[in-house]
């Protein structure tokens, strides 16, 4: 479980997202949504300590995030930025490097390590690509393989910023589904989302950002409901229901 | 189809590529190289001694013997020393090309190389001939400078553009500063010219001890942390997720190539492209993990330098090239070979 | 059917495992190959020091021992020991060449630069030892040398003392800028070859050649002259620390230099017209015809030039580099007669 309080953060003295308070819940998704420039990625870095608050606290597992050292946060929080270089590095490396919080010294993977890391490229059902350059990978494999990392990591707390903007709808929908199977391993998710559709599909909350704060935390039925998307993206909103499985889709129109 | 098949045999060599016994056999075969090249550099030389003579004048240890002098106090010397620098700046050049995540870096980009020269005019023009100074003044000069470009960079955030533009404003400025000296002090020009192209001759063991401990001792921390450069290159964000305190780990890398750079410098003058081409040549055989690149370019850059030193003294003997030129002649040519290789293999797209 | 898997798996990993280990030790064994000879490097070398009877950096002596045939303080200070008569001697600068055949000597070993500048003639079996930027240390020692003739001026001489000392080779720094310089010198070589007699015909017969022309000359004049030494790619005026200045200045000139020291730097019209001096002398480097020709081609291009009171009058010279550049040795009283009779036509003939 990671506790947000009075979180202020920004850039070069400048304040951007202010008077933060979330807790987001263990074995939760949470979708942190808003429009462009509200602050959703400096939420995302500040809540992963990747970037230092101006003022406030993060409490995870009742421990001040301060108090934890590099290695030991490595081993309960992970992190996937949006833009990322692509290394020459086999996808067997990379999940491997997903390790680097548990090698001691020598920096040798062990036995435990090498398992752990078979495991989560079956997971992801990468095991043909083991051996393969990641930058011959298509952008959805590719995304897979980071996960795959994440899963190595094997960290309680996920941070996702934007998974799925530049995939493949299909490639989407099919890391959406991964994250739901994180979910039920028992990991918080807490994902940043471009898309409001699959946002408040896959979400348990849904953080909406305005100006720098919380302008509603609630369940997707909840946020819907109180019409705020309409009033901050000035869009008309409707819920649907589609496919056989009668699931819920949203659907948003000018 | 055609295109699948090319692929699976793309996969077959990338994977034969990255295996373990791969790795083994070319390092085996390096070591195996390196030795034969030691052997050759300690028995050829522009005064022909034959073989024989060699190892009997080795083994009685009569130092009042020609060709022990020769072998002892000149060809074994030489032939350390561009072992130790080679292997120190083509060591130096991976840390920084991984470190900095660009392919073009070298030592001369943090600044070593002007630091160096810097500190080697000033004992030139105010303490001429007094050798040992120059050794250690060249190598103090080398860090002084690799500080300061930090420190530049670090008030401005510490990024690996950063870094590069503030070696590029520091070289720049040293830079300046050498003309005036030069201007002032004109007699500290052939100092100069001597140091900038580089070489090995006059060079004895008591100089390369004092840098070769630094080197090798560099070399096995950059060896041990090698890993860490493999996570440096996921990005920064990625690799503080993974726990790597990435402003420590690039500092401490800057300083290591800087050692490395700045110690060879101190006896050899500036050699230009051994830290730019030796990491790009390696990479073609062992790919990008720098655990495996790290000893490789080592090892290369040392048989490469033994090489180009052995050319230097021999081709037209008695006279002697400077080393520097060598080099730049065989390197420069195989650099622009490597340019019309294409992008296979880069770091970036 | 997981079971066995996992044996295979296990096997293989120990298979690598132990592989790693072997890389482990073969990269060890390696630095650890390195470490040694810097090591033994150590240890020998104080041996050596208490054997050696080459130079050493004491102020003191004055007579000569009487263990040794010859002893002397070279131009950096250094104490120089001969324990016998040299018959084996390197000069690793062409003038120091010409110096000891004067002084009744002859040589085994010299650098290129006594045929190429000096046109000197010596017997065939003379070795070239390499350039006198880049002198072969190698050959030097091959040769058996047993006295080598150094410069302080030369980064690569002081370099190379260090390996002539451990070789046990004895070796001295001269220094030559003036004649007082050559006398010097002369004195000591003809006092080591044991030919006073030359010291008298080479050396002070100069001194009287030198000496009667500056009596002729009342050197409170103040001709005002310019002096440039041009190069293919460009001209400089020159006027301290220069030997064809000095014999200027003592033949009652004033050198324009001295009150614009910007020349130093780069030829200025202006100023040479602000001054007009009454000659201007020119002495080439490198190749003669093309600095002529740079000349010609830089400021004598300007149509002030032909406005100037010595190109007007027929006293811009060129003077000739055996006597000038190059240091005339035995014939500096020619060098002395030779300006005296452009500087005052009337009084010498």
């Amino acid at each position: 479980m990671i506790k947000l309080r009075n979180i202020s953060a920004g850039y070069n003295k400048v304040e951007i997202i202010k008077n933060i308070n979330v807790t987001f819940e263990e074995g939760s998704i949470t979708s942190i949504i808003g429009k462009n420039g509200c602050g959703k990625t400096t939420l995302l870095r500040t809540a992963s300590n990747l970037l230092k608050p101006f003022g406030g606290e993060i409490i995870i597992d009742s421990k001040d995030i301060r108090d934890y050292h590099n290695k030991g946060l490595a081993k309960k929080i992970s992190f996937l930025p949006q833009l990322r270089t692509v290394p020459n590095i086999t996808v067997y490396n990379l999940v491997m490097h997903g390790r680097y919080p548990y090698l001691g010294f020598s920096r040798t993977p062990q036995k435990k390590d090498k398992e752990i890391v078979e495991q989560a490229i079956e997971r992801m059902k990468l095991k043909q690509h083991l051996s393969k350059n990641i930058q011959q990978l298509s952008g959805g494999q590719r995304q897979k393989v980071y996960i795959a990392m994440v899963l190595a990591q094997n960290t309680d707390i996920i941070f996702l910023d934007e998974p799925t903007t530049y995939l493949d709808v299909n490639h989407q929908l099919e890391i959406l589904e991964i994250v739901k199977k994180l979910k039920e391993m028992g990991k918080t998710v807490i994902m940043v989302l471009h898309d409001l559709s699959n946002a408040l599909t896959y979400s348990d909350k849904i953080c909406l950002l305005n100006n720098g704060e919380v302008s509603i935390y609630d369940t997707p039925d909840a946020v819907f409901a109180s019409k705020e998307i309409e009033r901050i993206f000035n869009v008309k909103s409707e819920q649907v229901v589609v496919g056989d499985e009668a699931k819920k889709q949203y659907v948003f129109y000018i | 189809m055609i295109s699948n098949k090319k692929e699976s045999q793309d996969n077959r060599f990338k994977m034969a590529k990255n295996s373990k016994s791969y790795n083994v056999t070319v390092i085996a075969f390096l070591t195996v190289l390196l030795i034969i090249g030691i052997l050759m550099s300690i028995s050829i030389g522009s005064s022909k001694i034959p073989l024989s003579e060699i190892i009997s004048s080795m083994m009685q240890g009569d130092a009042s013997i020609n060709s022990y002098k020769i072998i002892r106090y000149v060809r074994i010397p030489r032939t350390l020393a561009a072992v130790l620098a080679g292997c120190a700046f083509s060591v130096s050049g991976v840390i920084l090309q991984s470190v900095l995540n660009n392919s073009l870096a070298s030592p001369s980009v943090i600044g070593v190389n002007s630091g160096a020269g810097l500190f080697a005019i000033l004992v030139a023009a105010f303490f001429p001939a007094s050798l040992y100074l120059t050794t250690i003044a060249s190598f103090l000069g080398a860090i002084v400078a690799a500080l300061l470009v930090y420190l530049i960079a670090h008030k401005t955030g510490a990024s690996r553009m950063g870094i590069i533009l503030s070696g590029v404003a520091v070289s720049s400025f040293i830079g300046a500063i050498i003309d005036t000296v030069l201007t002032l002090k004109p007699d500290a020009v052939i100092a100069r010219t001597a140091f900038m192209i580089g070489g090995f001759s006059g060079v004895t063991m008591d100089k390369l001890r004092f840098a070769g401990l630094f080197i090798v001792i560099a070399f096995v921390i950059a060896f041990i942390l090698s890993y860490d450069m493999n996570i440096l290159a996921l990005g920064d964000e990625t690799s503080k997720s993974l726990g790597l305190k990435v402003s420590q780990i690039r500092f401490t890398f800057l300083i290591l190539a800087a050692v490395l750079a700045g110690s060879a410098i101190s006896f050899t003058g500036l050699l230009g492209f051994v830290g730019l081409i030796i990491p790009h040549l390696s990479r073609l055989f062992v790919g990008y993990d720098n655990r495996i690149l790290l000893p490789v370019s080592a090892l290369l850059g040392s048989i490469f330098t033994l090489l180009c030193d052995l050319l230097a003294r021999t081709l037209f003997a008695p006279y002697e090239i400077p080393v520097g030129i060598v080099l730049s002649f065989l390197g420069g040519p195989f650099f622009i070979y490597l340019l019309f290789k294409g992008k296979r293999g880069q770091l970036y797209d | 059917m997981k079971n066995i898997f996992n044996c295979r798996k296990v096997n293989k990993d120990f298979a690598k495992s132990s592989i790693k280990k072997i890389v482990r030790a073969f990269s060890l064994f390696l630095m650890v190959g390195l470490i040694i000879p810097a090591l033994t490097g150590c240890k020998t070398q104080e041996k050596i020091d208490t054997n050696t009877n080459a130079n050493t950096n004491t102020d003191t002596i004055t007579e000569t021992d009487d263990n040794f045939y010859y002893s002397f303080i070279d131009s950096l200070d250094n104490e120089v020991n001969l324990e016998d008569k040299p018959e084996r001697v390197v000069s690793l600068v062409g003038s120091y060449a010409e110096t000891w055949i004067l002084a009744g000597g002859s040589l085994v070993g010299v650098t290129n630069d006594v045929i190429s500048e000096r046109g000197m003639d010596l017997p065939s079996d003379t070795n070239i030892v390499g350039t006198i930027k880049e002198p072969n240390v190698e050959e030097v020692i091959a040769l058996s040398s047993d006295f080598v003739l150094l410069s302080p001026d030369v980064e690569s001489h002081i370099q190379i003392a260090e390996t002539l000392r451990l070789s046990m080779i004895p070796h001295a720094f001269f220094k030559v800028e003036h004649f007082e310089d050559y006398l010097d010198m002369l004195k000591i070589c003809t006092d080591i070859t044991g030919n006073q007699e030359l010291y008298e015909e080479n050396g002070l017969a100069v001194k009287k050649q030198i000496d009667d022309v500056l009596s002729k000359v009342n050197n409170e004049n103040e001709i005002e002259i310019l002096f440039i030494r041009a190069f293919s790619s460009g001209a400089k005026a020159k006027y301290d620390d220069n030997m064809a200045c000095k014999i200027l200045e003592d033949l009652g000139t004033v050198n324009m230099a001295s009150k614009h020291e910007s020349l130093l730097e780069e030829l200025s019209i202006e100023e040479i017209i602000e001054e007009d001096p009454e000659f201007i002398f020119v002495v080439t480097m490198g190749n003669s015809e093309k600095a002529i020709q740079a000349l010609k081609d830089g400021i004598e291009k300007n149509p002030a030039w032909s406005g100037l009171s010595a190109v007007k009058n027929d006293r811009y010279i060129v003077l000739p580099k055996e006597l000038f550049h190059y240091k005339p040795n035995a014939r500096w009283g020619e060098s002395y007669e030779f300006i005296a009779k452009i500087l005052y036509p009337n009084d010498f003939q």
